[in-house]
């Protein structure tokens, strides 16, 4: 796949061209889940990346309030 | 993923327990599976596509239920069981799925798929997989999604012909498959999930706002937002129920129409032929009355024909009575002389008196004369008699009423021999289309038309619809960013969580389409490369994508090619299916019905040419006569790794078997 | 002799006659205005196809039911003028009982041709010999 169609490098690439500095950490473990389970009939990732989510949003508010 | 032997028992047309190999050679990867009636091969794609997905689909793509996939003859007999046993390889793994389905036990005849029990089981390696893993085990190896790109029967490759038309109802179909398919489903997914996260987001921040007196306001206006979106979203899943359900009658009919354009044909057939014998009827009716009014006045032409002959003796008796008269008159004239002769004995040239016997032949002459004369005595009232007669005879006229009458009636006898042979004709028209009610098949065109007004309305609706549900999401965005900018929400968990799954949602959203236009160029790369080697024309540049994944041929000039002929849509279309496959996939086979229909010997040797090179193995579904390896192509020849056919034993069973 | 004033048929004949109106002419239609045959039109052809055969046609079997006023049958007395020239008719016969004799023979020969073929053989009667 080259780079204009490989999901994770798209989302990276566009993370930047739209100016959204989104952490890429962040962007690739919530592709990561995605990916893995993007045929499962019973998909739980909602949870999974609500969880991961989370844990950035405390991070930031503690890292806001110092 | 390879397949390697497939056991049917019981499916479709296919009674019994039948196994298929298919090729595992690099190579001789062709495997050719030779078959008569489309039922048998589309039920055998149907076999594996049911053994991997559960799915069988007939026409439309429209699901096939259960009780139709069990083959009849075995139902009549009581044996309600089938099942699909797939044995295959991937990335070094072996696969055995069995998938199985059998009437339950307390149903006597099942009607429906409520009363059967499906079972299904998967080993890799030999060992079992466990039943709520089995389903993405299957889709890790070969995504129901992608099916539809390894899959092919002869419907749905004509629907890959109808997307290159652009603008076509299938075509957008297609599109969206590929799009399903290309779209990575990691990223829709994503997109659809960080939605649904924002929303209930929102919820917490709007909550949380409630507090702050200026962001009060904006809590509210959100909350009232998402009633109504909740609303219209119910709404659009409503539309597009009915837009479904809509879609599915204009099929049906459409179905039912083809079966009976034949009949309509005929049906107009009928009409001309029967006005073509009221005409005739017309015309004889018009031609008796002729024939009558002659027939009035036939009389005299006959009675004409009967008294030539007695006018010709007439005039004939009349001229020799005359002839007669004349001759008497020379006479009486010659006897006068001799008489004065006879009174003046003296000769008047030389005044001498005539001797006694010439006197005495003088009279003997004049005896004679007078005998002559006596013989033809004529009356004239005779003459006059006759020639009374000939004028009242000749009086009679005709006009040749006869001959007249005689043509019409040897055209009389033409025109009705006409009309035997068009009521011939329309007896048999009309026992072929006995059965068919053709009113009906008006009042179904009436109904199909009214229906797709109807579609197209409620197509409008959802599509106004979502519009208003997009604006509704944008002033959710942006009451958001008010109130994340409100007095004290900065540094609020709710704000960062808001912003947070705002930005991952426009990531990826934007990302589907990015990556969307990345693998159509990359389609259009494979594909335009499949077409050089499939085309006969080196003048061609190559393929260019649109946003439908239609195809277009570039010419050497630069331009789109306009007109192309049925040989040239088959020959993109597989450009396009190949591409697709190239994209979607890094390994697999295909199995389609042999794309040769409308194609010249020299694309079907192209075309037979690159068949196997389109995937690790290819299956083609062949008609009888279709394919003769040995004459076709010597390449093809090569490649062929296994053979099988079809055997039709009757219209509910056919056999596989393995053929040399 | 005397000239009788009316002809006409036996009515065997005359039987014939009518069913033979009732085949050629068409059916009972309203709806346009067709062209019928009488019976002078077929008593008229009889008597020409005898004179024009010389057929010698016999005596009437039968009492006639002289329906046919002669000066209306025959207003110019053709068919007179040509018996008379013919002189076929036997001088103890009168020429119009003479014409009743050979339309008397001509219809009975006209429905057995019928019968026989299903149609009067038109072409047969009408059509130049010679």
């Amino acid at each position: 796949m080259t780079n204009k169609s490989d999901p994770l490098a798209v989302l990276l690439r566009l993370n930047s061209k739209l100016g959204k500095n989104i952490d890429e950490e962040l962007i690739k473990e919530c592709y990561q889940i995605q990916k893995e389970h993007q045929y499962d009939k019973d998909r739980n990732t909602v949870t999974k990346i609500q969880a991961i989510v989370e844990e950035r949003v405390l991070e930031q508010q503690g890292t806001d309030l110092i | 993923m390879k397949l390697q032997e497939l056991t049917i028992c019981n499916f479709m047309p296919y009674k019994g327990e039948q196994k298929i190999e298919f090729p595992q050679h690099e190579t001789q990867n062709v495997m050719l599976l030779f078959g008569d009636n489309m039922r048998g091969k589309t039920s055998f794609l149907n076999s594996i596509r049911w053994g991997f997905y559960g799915l069988a689909v007939g026409r439309h793509l429209r699901k096939i239920p259960l009780i139709n996939l069990v083959n009849s003859i075995a139902a009549s007999e009581g044996d309600w069981s089938m099942s699909i046993i797939l044995r295959f390889s991937h990335e070094g793994r072996k696969y055995e799925l069995r998938r199985k389905v059998d009437k339950k036990p307390h149903v006597s005849i099942p009607k429906n798929d409520g009363d059967f029990e499906e079972t299904i089981g998967l080993k890799i390696d030999n060992q079992v997989v466990t039943g709520d893993l089995i389903v993405n085990e299957i889709n890790k190896v070969t995504p129901e999604e992608i099916s539809r790109f390894f899959l092919f029967d002869g419907e749905l490759l004509q629907e890959y012909e109808n997307l290159l038309v652009e603008q076509s109802e299938q075509g957008d179909k297609i599109k969206e498959h590929i799009e399903q398919a290309l779209g990575v489903p990691a990223l829709i997914n994503g997109r659809n999930e960080f939605t649904s996260l924002l929303k209930d987001a929102r919820r917490i921040q709007a909550r949380d706002a409630k507090n702050s007196s200026d962001a009060k306001m904006y809590a509210e206006q959100q909350r009232v937002n998402e009633v109504k979106q909740v609303t219209l979203e119910k709404d659009v899943s409503d539309l597009e129920i009915q837009q479904r359900d809509i879609q599915k009658q204009i099929d049906d009919i459409e179905d039912q129409l083809k079966n009976t354009e034949a009949v309509q044909k005929k049906k107009y057939e009928l009409d001309v032929l029967k006005g073509k014998r009221e005409t005739i009827e017309v015309q004889l009716a018009y031609d008796a009355d002729e024939q009558r009014k002659l027939f009035q006045s036939s009389w005299k032409d006959v009675l004409f024909k009967g008294v030539q002959p007695l006018v010709t003796e007439l005039k004939a008796k009349r001229d020799s009575l005359l002839t007669a008269t004349k001759a008497k008159a020379v006479l009486d004239s010659k006897i006068s002389d001799l008489q004065k002769s006879l009174d003046m004995p003296i000769c008047p040239t030389c005044t001498q008196d005539i001797p006694q016997n010439e006197m005495n032949v003088i009279e003997h002459r004049i005896i004679e004369l007078k005998a002559e004369a006596e013989l033809s005595h004529v009356n004239l009232d005779d003459v006059t008699e006759i020639n009374a007669q000939i004028d009242k005879l000749s009086k009679i006229q005709s006009s040749n009423e006869g001959r007249r009458i005689c043509e019409l009636v040897s055209k009389q006898r033409k025109m009705q021999v006409n009309i035997i042979k068009i009521e011939t004709d329309l007896d048999d028209i009309e026992d072929e289309i006995r059965g068919f009610d053709t009113d009906q098949i008006m009042r179904q065109r009436e109904k199909k038309s009214k229906l797709g007004n109807q579609l197209f309305k409620l197509e409008n609706d959802i599509k106004e619809t979502n519009i208003k549900l997009n604006k509704l999401g944008d002033s959710q965005a942006h009451i958001s960013t008010l109130i994340s900018k409100s007095t004290g929400s900065e540094g609020q968990a709710s704000t960062i969580r808001v912003n947070l799954y705002q930005d991952l949602e426009v990531l990826f959203k934007t990302s589907i389409n990015e990556l969307r236009d990345g693998l159509r160029e990359q389609v259009a790369d494979y594909a335009s490369h499949a077409f050089s080697e499939l085309t006969t024309e080196h003048t061609y540049t190559g393929l260019e994508i649109n946003k439908n994944y239609g195809l277009s041929i570039i010419d050497h000039t630069g331009n789109v090619l306009k007109e192309r002929s049925a040989g040239a849509e088959q020959i993109v279309a597989l450009s396009l299916i190949d591409g697709l496959n190239k994209t979607a996939r890094k390994s697999g086979p295909i199995v389609m019905d042999t794309p040769l229909g409308r194609l010249d010997p020299k694309h079907r040797g192209n075309v037979l040419k690159y068949l196997p090179k389109m995937a690790d193995q290819v299956i083609l579904l062949v008609h009888e006569g279709e394919i003769d390896p040995s004459r076709d192509l010597s390449h093809f020849a090569e490649r062929i790794g296994a053979r099988y056919q079809i055997e039709r034993i009757s219209s509910t069973e056919s056999q596989i078997v393995r053929s040399s | 002799m005397n000239e009788p004033n009316r002809i006409g048929l036996t009515p065997l004949a005359a039987q014939q006659l009518d069913e033979l109106l009732v085949e050629l002419n068409p059916e009972q239609d309203s709806k346009r205005e067709t062209v019928k045959l009488i019976k002078f039109d077929l008593y008229r052809l009889a008597i020409a196809l005898g004179i024009k055969e010389n057929k010698t046609p016999p005596a009437l079997n039968d009492k006639s039911n002289a329906v046919f006023r002669v000066n209306e049958l025959d207003p110019d007395k053709t068919l007179f003028t040509v018996v008379e020239c013919l002189g076929s008719c036997p001088k103890e016969v009168a020429i119009y009982s003479y014409i009743e004799q050979l339309a008397e023979q001509g219809i009975k020969e006209f429905y057995q041709h019928f019968q026989q073929r299903g149609e009067l053989p038109l072409t047969d009667y009408l059509l130049d010999k010679s």
